[in-house]
């Protein structure tokens, strides 16, 4: 033993080597080796991920690592996003604020995702870090210009704010302004999810005007198009620009003015925004065009044809967002344009119209996988599929990591079959064998999941709507899918059974979220009380479920494993199942 | 597809192949020898168990014809599953459902490869698209390819042990499919926000769809962000304050004294009655809470009269902040004028709400 000892580095040495581990994953492994080796880690970590933030504790977080200086957290369900999880659900930001401001005096970097972020907890990120660089906040909400004001006016250091999507209350435009004339250390600003008053103009105008370092700018949509070639020339190097509105009358001078503001942009590579577009507008771009990596077209509403020229220009795009606009035949284009294509994601432009408005069809996305070996991710939305074309798909494509196929017609078959899905989708997990993330829809029967369960050996993440007939279907996925970590399912008749049988599968993954499902009260009580390191978590807007029987079904279930015990900051509508059914007694 | 139920019989005989999908995990399954009992715990077999009242009268018929064997339910054995499993964590232990129908997982049977066997497609689908017709080749082609991909399974899948005999779990699809829904219709009082598209209109959706398409909440999965960003733009006007999308109008509500907001979708609504019944139901938990917090009742139910005391009586007003960004009281204005024009609500204390009239009925004037 103690030659072993003699033989062993000195903990500056090892420190030295485990800071060029920065993946979690390996870091998590080197923490496992042995006790010194997971006290040495411990101390010389410095940024943490947390998938689920009631998974674990501050304290506990804290208690661990003492040294963190950038921190993650996820919180709603993934199904937040599409109103499934009632207001008030959790996933409040403050108490990790709160402790993180005593015991990390030098934290310089959060990211949020789905989570409440008060203006209360803006105000004490602003006051307690003195270092503070990047705040990121998607898809947040609870917070308003106020919050941001704070910020602005505190954070001398700060590098990064970006708001992807975040729900912000406006309150006042002049928020921007609260940054110091002396504040000039900015390089990412993502302000497009801004409403109309909530920006400033001069004060960005001056504020860009002074960060030579700003790479990322995306303004919001109340930015008028006639204002955008100020903003480039004050900042050419920009890599990554946001446009607000991209609609103006034509006019020749304005034209030319812009087309010489983005031709001074040698460094852009990423465009997006492209609000309300007024196509005659789009050609003063193209000087940039061959070097975009990446557009975000998604609110474009322009035609196919005006699509398709400007796909043409790009050939060197590597991740496209559009409208499904862009048609079978611009998606054709785009097979035939760009050939290093890796991500394509298509959005409905009309989701509730009862007739697709749009020539956008399932041989669109055959096309793109048939001339883009590089696709790796897609996301798209339709009216119609076959069984053929997903298996044409599998062929062409078995690179791809993440397929997310969304028809918009809930349960709908194979258009010329007839037939459910099952055979296209399992095409899909055998022939893509390193797929991380899929997303269901069609017609769907129990038989897509045995070969999900059977094949899908990497899938991390499982997104479920409309489909199977019984517990076989839930069961071969629980069963099959070794790497499962996150798995979603709404309105399928997934029961008891299933859920029950592989309870220790549970403990693997980080959540399982059910709604409209067929899983009974009993059931959760159950799970509840068997797994204690389960937080199984029963959201009804009916009212206590023990004021029902308990064979009867719950509207909305969500489990995750954690190991902070039950949370007390459930709203009303939301009970957690536990070992002494504390939660279910009156109080 | 062929009629479930015949299915089921016609299989019966042969349940040994067809049951199983493939040969592969025939062998696999005889080789298990546990055997589980269900046991009624909790109460489970009486509502949401489907396959119990799906699978009985039929199991009666068939019970001489099945091989039993065959058909026992195989749950997580001790050591034969993935090693991060528990096995004594399998919860429903011992359990064994009564001899169910076989559920068809043979790929040949729910019918792609014989789909050229088929008369298909209906006259209206032909009609559809005209790259049908060299698509349909298409389609035979890759069809037998699948096949050959999909039906020779390794027997030593272990993922496929149990599940191939958990077929039994599933009776017939369609037929589940059908019984569940009308279940679900049942159990599940639906949030007055949730409606259903037609779950068996599938097949026939194309030919002759309706104007309107029954709206399901939160389908097709669209971010928030992005419908309104689209509603907007093809509207076409300056500012859409509440969050509206071609399908839903959400707007905030706010309780004073409540710790959060809610959201609802006033398009759910056609009248003021039908919104504020929504919206007592929603915050009766906080006006429970409340009255708990004077000690008496705590999170008992209160009696529906007590509940609109609370709302409708002296206590509380229900109000609105408008497009111009003033508080009006609901209800002042026709219906469609105020979901045209409520950013937000609010239910304030009375006392708060005096002097909110009269300006709400002066606006009315100056509009007119």
């Amino acid at each position: 033993m103690q030659k072993k000892m003699a033989y062993s580095f000195p903990d500056e040495v090892l420190e030295h080597v485990f800071s060029f581990i920065q993946s979690d994953k390996d870091r998590n492994a080197v923490s496992m080796v042995c006790k010194s080796w997971y006290e040495i880690e411990r101390w010389c970590r410095r940024k943490i991920f947390i998938g689920n933030c009631y998974a674990v504790s501050p304290r506990i977080m804290i208690r661990r690592f003492p040294e963190i200086r950038s921190v993650e957290l996820k919180g709603k369900p993934h199904f937040a996003d599409f109103n499934l999880v009632p207001e008030g659900w959790g996933g409040y930001i403050l108490p990790w604020i709160v402790e993180m401001a005593g015991a990390y005096p030098w934290l310089e970097e959060i990211r949020l995702k789905r989570m409440v972020v008060t203006d209360e907890s803006l105000e004490l990120i602003a006051k307690s870090f003195k270092n503070f660089k990047v705040l990121v906040l998607s898809f947040c909400e609870g917070f308003s210009t106020d919050g941001l004001a704070a910020i602005a006016a505190s954070c001398k250091n700060l590098k990064e704010l970006d708001l992807r999507e975040s729900e912000v209350d406006d309150l006042s435009g002049h928020w921007l302004s609260h940054f110091p004339e002396t504040y000039t250390s900015l390089v990412s600003l993502n302000i497009s999810c801004l409403g109309s008053d909530e920006v400033s103009f001069s004060a960005l105008e001056r504020l860009v005007g002074r960060c030579p370092n700003l790479r990322t700018l995306q303004l919001n949509r109340a930015v008028p198009l006639d204002k955008i070639a100020t903003i480039l020339r004050r900042a050419p190097q920009l890599v990554e620009f946001g446009t607000g509105t991209y609609a103006a009358e034509l006019r020749p001078d304005v034209f030319s003015n812009l087309a010489g503001a983005f031709s001074s942009c040698k460094e852009l590579r990423s465009l997006s925004g492209f609000w309300d577009v007024v196509p005659a507008y789009l050609p003063a771009i193209y000087s940039v065009c061959s070097r975009i990596s990446s557009l975000n077209l998604s609110y474009a509403t322009i035609q196919s044809h005006d699509l398709i020229k400007l796909v043409c220009h790009c050939p060197s795009l590597q991740r496209l967002l559009v409208l499904d606009y862009i048609e079978d035949s611009g998606l054709e284009a785009l097979a035939s344009s760009c050939k290093d294509l890796q991500e394509l994601r298509v959005f409905p432009s009309d989701p509730f119209g009862a007739e697709p408005n749009v020539s956008l069809t399932e041989q669109g996305l055959v096309a793109v996988s048939l001339g883009c070996p590089k696709l790796q991710s897609v996301l798209y939305f339709c009216h119609q599929m076959t069984n053929s074309a997903l298996v044409n798909i599998a062929q062409n494509r078995p690179n791809l990591t993440r397929f997310r196929l969304c028809i918009i017609a809930p349960r709908k078959p194979d258009y010329v079959t007839l037939e459910p899905l099952d055979v296209g989708f399992g095409a899909i997990v055998q022939h893509c064998k390193d797929l991380r993330r899929l997303s269901l829809s069609g017609l769907l029967t129990d038989r897509v999941f045995e070969y999900i369960g059977t094949y899908a050996k990497k899938l991390e993440m499982l997104s479920v709507a409309f489909a199977g007939d019984s517990d076989l279907g839930l069961h071969h996925v629980l069963s099959g899918c070794e790497s499962l970590r996150k798995l979603e399912i709404r309105d399928c008749s997934f029961g008891d059974k299933a859920l029950l049988a592989n309870a220790a599968k549970l403990e693997t993954m980080r959540s399982l979220w059910m709604s409209s499902c067929s899983v009974s009260f009993g059931a959760c009580k159950l799970l509840g009380q068997k797994m204690p390191r389960l937080n199984v978590e029963v959201i009804d807007e009916r009212g206590p479920p023990d004021s029902r029987p308990e064979s009867c079904p719950v509207e909305k279930l969500y489990i995750y494993r954690s190991v902070a015990g039950p949370r007390f900051d459930m709203p009303p509508f939301v009970w957690t199942m536990d070992d002494e059914d504390s939660a279910l007694r009156l109080s | 597809m062929s009629p479930p139920l015949l299915g089921v019989e016609e299989e019966g005989g042969q349940s040994n192949v067809t049951c199983l999908g493939s040969s592969g995990s025939m062998d696999s399954v005889c080789q298990n020898s546990a055997e589980l009992k269900e046991r009624n715990y909790m109460g489970l077999s009486d509502c949401s168990s489907v396959d119990s009242s799906v699978g009985s009268p039929v199991s009666e018929e068939s019970k001489g014809n099945l091989n039993l064997k065959a058909t026992e339910l195989r749950l997580g054995l001790p050591g034969s599953q993935s090693p991060k499993r528990n096995p004594e964590l399998c919860l429903l232990s011992s359990p064994q459902l009564d001899e169910k129908p076989l559920f068809p997982l043979h790929p040949s049977s729910d019918g792609h490869c014989s789909a050229s066997q088929k008369t298909v497609v209906s006259g209206n689908k032909r009609g559809f698209s005209d790259a049908m017709d060299g698509f349909s080749q298409g389609k035979f082609l890759s069809n037998s390819k699948v096949d050959v991909m999909l039906s020779p399974r390794p027997s030593s899948n272990l993922g496929l042990k149990p599940g191939s005999v958990l077929e039994n779990l599933g009776a017939q699809p369609t037929k589940v499919k059908e019984i569940t829904n009308q279940k679900v219709v049942q159990d599940r009082p639906h949030a007055a926000s949730e409606t259903r598209a037609n779950p068996n209109a599938s097949a026939n959706n194309n030919s002759g769809a309706p104007a309107t398409k029954a709206q399901v909440v939160g389908w097709p999965p669209i971010r928030s962000f992005r419908k309104n960003s689209l509603a907007t733009t093809s509207k076409n006007t300056d500012e859409v304050d509440g969050k509206a999308g071609a399908g839903a109008l959400f707007v905030k509500v706010s309780m004073d004294g409540a710790p959060y907001l809610r959201k609802v979708d006033l398009k759910n609504y056609s009248k003021y009655q039908e919104l504020s019944s929504a919206l007592e139901k929603m915050f009766s938990c906080f006006t429970i809470g409340q009255y708990g917090s004077h000690g008496t009742l705590g999170r008992e139910l209160l009696s529906e009269s007590k509940l609109k005391d609370l709302l409708h009586g002296s206590e509380y007003v229900l109000t609105y902040e408008d497009k111009d960004g003033d508080w009006m009281l609901v209800g002042d204005v026709p219906w469609v004028m105020f979901i045209g024009t409520c950013k937000r609500l609010r239910i304030m204390k009375s006392s708060d709400a005096i002097g909110l009239a009269p300006r709400a009925v002066e606006k009315c004037r100056n509009r007119n």
